[in-house]
Order: structure tokens, then C-alpha cells, then sequence
């Protein structure tokens, strides 16, 4: 029914009032005549109905015909509307202007709102979102939002994140605050290794100290405790907050292994590829081998986002293909075997040293084992302060 | 006796042909929809139209549908629906 109703919209329709006796012949004529009426509604003295702007002269005709009144109540739809604006100029050009004016100021950040201040306050916020450039009144065109959440992350110091959303005519600033852990308390506090080692020097401040150099430590071990013993006074140790350094030499071991005869892989040039859409983390569509054609293969995937703020949930293209390897037994010399086997212990013991250790000294230890293998440890040395802050009453030592 | 005769060969006819009989018998079809709407195909005019009671021909009769604010919302060919709140359907041969 709605297809009708518009159809008859376009078309443009006239609400007649029929007047008379016989309104039921000329409903009946009419209808026998092959004229679309819809909605009569039947009032005290006379029917009201709707008719098609193309079947006025024949109902004038049948009215005449059985003696009833006709007249036009309302004339409706499309083309008279039309007329009628093209009349009223002034109600045209006002259109027209108020469609221009809602464009042109749609085009604008007419209003900023901050979400997710919550110690900050917004006043502080909006200060410094004014001082990176984003105000009530700037253009939507040329807003770079990545630059200026980056400008305004740099501004102010104590935001962890910041996003821009354009919402319409609303730029809504998301921030997030930058959670700082509580400034640390004079509460009583031991300082116990944090690893195992060899205490080499110790550096006291506060407390009293439990190893003395050349001492082996184990993790965890009592290294400075937190006290203060009050000299020659017969009165209790106070406690504190333990302070100082404990420089130790500490060990960090890797291992690795190389047969004699080692497998290595090359690619043939044979290759398998795939590529899957992938809409909203679900894959809809494949293209090409699901299963690999070779025995031994290595995986390549790349990802290829389309759609990029365009869709609202994420459309992405992965491509996967497939190399087709040859492993072949390779002949090492010992030499070589060991060299290998040192690159993969070296690798496993660097991978323990914390960032910003430089290793003092390197130990590497062969031995060639049972059948073709060659072993080797790979001991790195490095000094560092084991000494960790335990809060007293946090577990033993 | 020469219409009934004809009639019952028509039934006969549309029985063996498994077709719908109102189409062979001309007769009207009537749907209603609860008590707010009434469709009625294979009419032959309106006789009398009230706002409380319509009465459509058909043939072999006529049938009255009697209500409160009954507006004809479509009339088109053979078909027309009544809208309203409908009180009685009745058919009067």
C-alpha cells in the first residue's frame, strides 16, 4: 500500500466532495467507468473521496449526470506542491538558504566535549585543546586529528591517551588520565636480592647490613634490613626504610646444540597463495588452497585493511602465501657446529640480561657430545644491584 | 430452471477442473480481518452507503456490512475494501 500511496503522491490527487441523492450511482459509474476512487468516507450530506487528477472531467460528467454536486475540497500531492513553490519565490529562496546555511555551518567544530577527565577537570583539558589549536568555530576540513591528539598528548603531561571523534558538529575529545602509582612512603622496608649472585660491594645509606662482599646470595635473601639500631641506647632497633645498593656479579646461562649435520631449508621458488576477506573477524570469502601443497613450506600472511573509516566494523584483506622448502642435510665442519651451537646459546642467554646490561665477561663452554652433537654453554657475566625493595611485613626473606 | 440447470453444470465443471468455483460460478469472495476490515472481490456495485451500513450487490444478492465509521478505502474493478469497525457481515439472497 505505501507503493500506491506514493505512487498517488507523484501523480497528485484531488479530495472531492459529491452532494446528492444518488452518490451511490455515481460511486457505482465511476467505479464501472474504470476511475480509481479511494477513501470515501460517507458525512451527513454528502461523501468525501479521493480521485486522480486525470479523472476530474469524467466525474464532472457522471455528477451532471446523476444530478449531484461535485466539488473540490483539497487539491493534494506532487504537482501541485510544486506549483505552489514555484509561486512562492520568497519561501523557495528561504528554502534554499536555510539548506546552505545548515551545509555551511555543519562544515564547523561548533561544540567540544571532554570525556574521560576525570582528576584533570575539563577547564584544564579545553586550556590546553585551545592551545594546540581546537576551539569552538574551527573548519571540519583540514582537522588533523592524529596530529593534533598527538599535540595535545604531548601538551599536557599527565594524559596517557587521547582520541578525536567528530560527531557532526560536536568534537568530542576521549582522553585517558595517566595512572601514577602512589608516591612512594618512609614505611619500614628490607632490601632482599632480586637475584642470585656474588656480592661484590655494599653501598649502605639506611639500615644495617646483612652480607658483606664475596658472599653468595640467593634470591630473595635479606641483603640491607630495614632497622636502625640507636647506638649504645639499651632500647629496641627502630624500624626503616631500608636504602642502599648492592652490586653483585651475576651469571646468565644459555645453551644450544648443532648436529654435524644439519637440515637446511631453501626455498624451490614454488609458492601457495590465499587470500581470505575478512569482515568483522569473520572470514566470508576465500580465494585460492586452503591446505599447503608442499611437505615443507614457510608462512608469509600480510593484512590489508579496507575500507578504513568508512564501514563501521572492519573489512580486511589477508593474503597468505605459502614457499615450498628443500631441506637438505649440510655437512658441518666442527668448527662450524660449534659456532652454530654458540649463536643459538648466545641468543638464549641474551635474551635473560636485563636492558641496559652490558656483560662484563664471556664464558663459553664446548663439549662434544654423544653422536654428532656439539654443546655449548654460554655463561655471560654482568654487575649489577640486586638490591629490591621488600615492604616489611611482605613475605619472608 | 434452463439457470439452474446451467449453474449446476458450471459446479460440475469447475469440481472436475479442480478451479476455483468463485471464478466459475461468478460468485463473490469475501476476507475479513478481524473486526477492521472487510475485502470483497467479484462485487457488482454499492446499493446504499452509510457511515453504519453498506450494502454491496453481488450476484444471486446482496451483502450488508453494518458497523461504525465504515469508509470505503479502496474502489477499484471488482474489488472493494471496507475499513471500519465492523459489527455483522450479512448476506441476503
Amino acid at each position: 500500500m505505501p507503493v500506491m500511496a506514493v505512487r498517488r503522491f507523484l501523480a497528485g490527487y484531488l479530495v472531492i466532495a459529491i452532494q446528492g441523492a444518488a452518490a451511490e450511482k455515481f460511486i457505482n459509474l465511476a467505479c464501472g467507468m474504470g476511475l480509481p476512487l479511494w477513501d470515501i468516507n460517507r458525512g451527513r450530506e454528502s461523501a468525501v473521496l479521493r480521485a486522480g487528477v486525470d479523472s476530474f472531467t469524467d466525474l464532472c460528467r457522471l455528477a451532471r449526470r446523476t444530478g449531484c454536486r461535485l466539488h473540490i475540497v483539497r487539491k493534494a500531492g506532487w504537482p501541485f506542491f510544486y506549483s505552489r513553490l514555484r509561486r512562492r519565490r520568497g519561501l523557495l529562496v528561504g528554502l534554499g538558504l536555510f539548506v546552505g546555511a545548515l551545509y555551511f555551518l555543519s562544515s564547523f567544530i561548533l561544540f567540544i566535549r571532554v570525556d574521560g577527565a576525570e582528576t584533570l577537570g575539563r577547564e584544564r583539558i579545553m586550556a590546553a585543546a585551545e592551545k594546540v589549536g581546537l576551539r569552538p568555530g574551527m573548519l571540519k576540513t583540514g582537522l588533523d586529528k592524529e596530529r593534533l591528539a598527538a599535540a595535545l598528548l604531548l601538551h599536557e603531561p599527565e594524559l596517557a591517551w587521547v582520541g578525536l571523534n567528530v560527531r557532526g558538529t560536536l568534537l568530542v575529545i576521549e582522553v585517558v588520565e595517566k595512572n601514577r602509582p602512589p608516591a612512594a612512603v618512609d614505611r619500614p622496608a628490607h632490601l632482599v636480592a632480586a637475584k642470585d649472585g656474588l656480592v661484590v660491594d655494599v653501598l649502605l645509606v639506611t639500615g644495617e647490613a646483612r652480607v658483606r662482599p664475596g658472599e653468595t646470595v640467593k634470591r630473595g635473601q635479606l641483603l640491607i634490613e630495614g632497622v636502625l639500631s640507636p647506638g649504645t641506647y639499651p632500647v629496641s632497633p627502630l624500624p626503616a626504610r631500608a636504602r642502599g645498593e648492592v652490586w653483585a656479579r651475576v651469571w646468565y646461562a644459555g645453551y644450544g646444540e648443532a648436529a654435524l649435520q644439519e637440515p637446511v631449508a631453501t626455498r624451490t621458488g614454488r609458492r601457495a597463495a590465499s587470500w581470505s576477506l575478512v569482515v568483522d573477524g569473520k572470514e566470508v570469502l576465500r580465494v585460492g588452497r586452503v591446505g599447503a601443497p608442499f611437505l615443507h613450506f614457510d608462512v608469509e600472511t600480510g593484512k590489508q585493511r579496507l575500507t578504513e573509516r568508512i564501514a563501521p566494523v572492519p573489512v580486511e584483506i589477508i593474503t597468505t602465501v605459502k614457499y615450498e622448502l628443500l631441506l637438505q642435510a649440510h655437512e658441518l665442519s666442527f668448527e662450524t657446529a660449534q659456532e652454530l651451537a654458540a649463536e643459538r646459546a648466545k641468543n638464549q642467554a641474551v635474551l635473560q640480561l636485563p636492558a641496559g646490561v652490558e656483560p662484563r665477561h664471556i664464558d663459553l663452554q664446548v663439549t662434544k657430545g654423544s653422536g654428532e652433537l656439539v654443546r655449548v654453554r654460554y655463561v655471560l657475566e654482568t654487575l649489577e644491584n640486586i638490591a629490591e625493595i621488600q615492604e616489611a611485613g611482605g613475605g619472608g626473606h | 430452471m434452463a439457470g439452474k440447470e446451467a449453474r449446476s453444470l458450471q459446479r460440475s465443471l469447475a469440481d472436475f477442473l479442480e478451479l476455483p468455483r468463485e471464478i466459475m460460478l461468478n460468485l463473490p469472495r469475501l476476507t475479513v480481518v478481524g473486526t477492521m476490515q472487510c475485502l470483497l472481490e467479484n462485487h457488482r456495485g454499492v446499493i446504499e452507503y452509510t457511515a453504519g451500513r453498506i450494502r454491496i450487490s453481488v450476484t444471486d444478492g446482496e451483502i450488508i456490512i453494518t458497523g461504525d465509521n465504515l469508509v470505503i478505502r479502496t474502489l477499484a474493478g471488482e474489488e472493494i475494501a471496507v475499513e471500519g469497525k465492523i459489527s455483522s457481515v450479512h448476506y441476503e439472497s
